[in-house]
């Protein structure tokens, strides 16, 4: 299997990825607006 | 990591005629998404009692988790979600988060209608595409080198589509605004927030290889879980069992619309899969389109309307398809292609996902290192769980008296199992569901 070493461990990779940041800032920006419409 | 740095044989070379059949099949996908998407619509409306939007919903989302565990069981098998995740398991963050991301759109659309009625909300929150567009743009490489004529084709189709839809949501409309319009107005731009950021996981997973029968089966984790947080946190433990109790009777129709809304669901993940967010959000957004069939043929809804309101209906509809056509004939070239796989060797160089696993995915191919998905006895018990909770409900279910048209209805359903049979053969013989 050609597998490619990761540039660094699972965690840090997440962790520094926009593409988790920015769905996590929604949704937390979603849930805040949840709050304040109920 | 730039992707520069990444060989580009990680990744080889698309035959053309490949590349032409995926693009192909990801616009039919997203024509047979919108159908079942819409029609999921229909069960709900049986529902006439008083049930809480919330609890609609959470009932819904448990339809919904029924049917995200036993098609992907039918279809190949958990072992198949087994391999996907082993070979890629960072995935399961990022589908627990699009699973709460969806709920929570999902509740805030039903504030939404409450405050500021159909009409104004279902536009605002079908902005959703015009998010994807420029989500797949910045992030997954989309529309890079497509030319004006794609750019105007994707870019000039959804908003074309954005103006149907309004006109659509004001001829369907059926309530007027409140005194928190504001709110309702924050509700619904919000859900399309959400939504249109949704994506950004389903691209990530799709670019990476995995299945969309796979995603799924843990994006609903996070939307069940999600959902019934928030249901328990607006109605308390015990006035959810009452109100749950009290719905025994309109259950099986709220879940059956969950079930049906997964098949266009699935769809719809396999439209974003092969032609990318931009294209697949605004051909599945036509669900608004098969919606309003099912509302007006079957169901009788505007029959005391004025003609100004069919005006309204006829050319809300036609911008709406000359929105998917503008689309549907913009497809990715070769040369956005590139940037595609870019995208594809930079996900399978940060988590250290096999190269081979991912290009063959890419192409909708089984990698030459994975056994054949089979299935097993555990996916034969999970299917007959799931079936034998939808027919308990279903034993106990009543059927509202309610103006109902029987031929429209069944047109309708044949059109339906037409495309899941054409659009499921091709998905099959393409890519093998992959």
């Amino acid at each position: 299997m050609n597998r490619v070493e990761p540039t660094r461990g699972r965690a840090a990779s997440i962790f520094t990825d926009i593409h988790f940041w920015v769905p996590a800032a929604v949704l937390l920006g979603g849930l805040l607006l949840l709050k304040f419409i109920h | 990591m730039p992707a520069e740095s990444v060989p580009a044989s990680l990744i080889p070379s698309q035959d053309p005629a490949r590349h032409r059949s995926l693009q192909l099949l990801g616009i039919f996908c997203g024509f047979t998404a919108g159908a079942w998407l819409g029609a999921a619509e229909a069960p709900t409306k049986l529902v006439s009692i008083g049930i809480s939007p919330i609890v609609i919903s959470l009932i819904m989302v448990v339809g919904v988790f029924l049917a995200r565990w036993s098609l992907p069981a039918l279809v190949l098998g958990t072992s198949s979600v087994r391999a996907d995740v082993r070979r890629a398991p960072h995935l399961i963050l990022w589908a627990l988060l699009a699973g709460c991301l969806w709920a929570v759109a999902n509740t805030l659309t039903i504030f939404a209608i409450r405050d500021i009625g159909l009409s104004i909300a279902f536009p605002l929150w079908n902005s959703n595409s015009l998010l994807g567009i420029f989500w797949g743009f910045l992030f997954f490489n989309e529309l890079r080198q497509a030319g004006w004529r794609r750019w105007a084709g994707v870019l000039g189709g959804a908003l074309v589509m954005c103006v149907g839809a309004a006109i659509l949501a004001i001829a369907s409309a059926s309530h007027s605004s409140s005194a928190h319009s504001l709110n309702g107005v924050c509700a619904a731009l919000g859900a399309g927030v959400l939504w249109g950021t949704m994506y950004i996981p389903y691209r990530k997973a799709y670019l990476t290889g995995m299945n969309p029968l796979s995603f799924v089966t843990f994006f609903t984790f996070g939307e069940l879980g999600m959902m019934a947080a928030l249901a328990l946190s607006y109605n308390g433990v015990s006035p959810l069992w009452h109100e749950l109790v009290q719905a025994r009777t309109v259950i099986f129709w709220l879940m059956f619309g969950g079930f049906i809304w997964v098949i266009g669901d699935l769809f719809q993940q396999y439209a974003a899969k092969y032609v990318g967010i931009s294209r697949g959000i605004p051909l599945s957004n036509t669900n608004q389109l098969w919606g309003l069939l099912w509302g007006i043929l079957v169901f009788g809804e505007l029959h005391d309307k004025s003609h100004t309101t069919f005006f309204q209906v006829i050319g809300g509809s036609l911008l709406m398809m000359l929105g998917v056509a503008a689309i549907a004939l913009s497809s990715a070239t070769g040369q956005e292609q590139k940037h595609w796989k870019e995208a594809a060797q930079r996900e399978s160089e940060r988590y250290g996902v096999a190269a081979d696993y991912v290009a063959a995915r890419f192409e909708g191919r089984r990698a030459a290192s994975e056994s054949r998905p089979s299935r097993s006895a555990l996916d034969w018990l999970l299917v007959a769980v799931a079936s034998t909770i939808l027919l308990a409900f279903a034993s106990i279910a009543r059927v509202p008296q309610f103006s109902f048209h029987w031929v429209p209805a069944l047109v309708l359903t044949a059109a339906l199992l037409l495309l899941l049979f054409l659009c499921g053969r091709k998905l099959w013989r393409t890519t093998g569901f992959h």
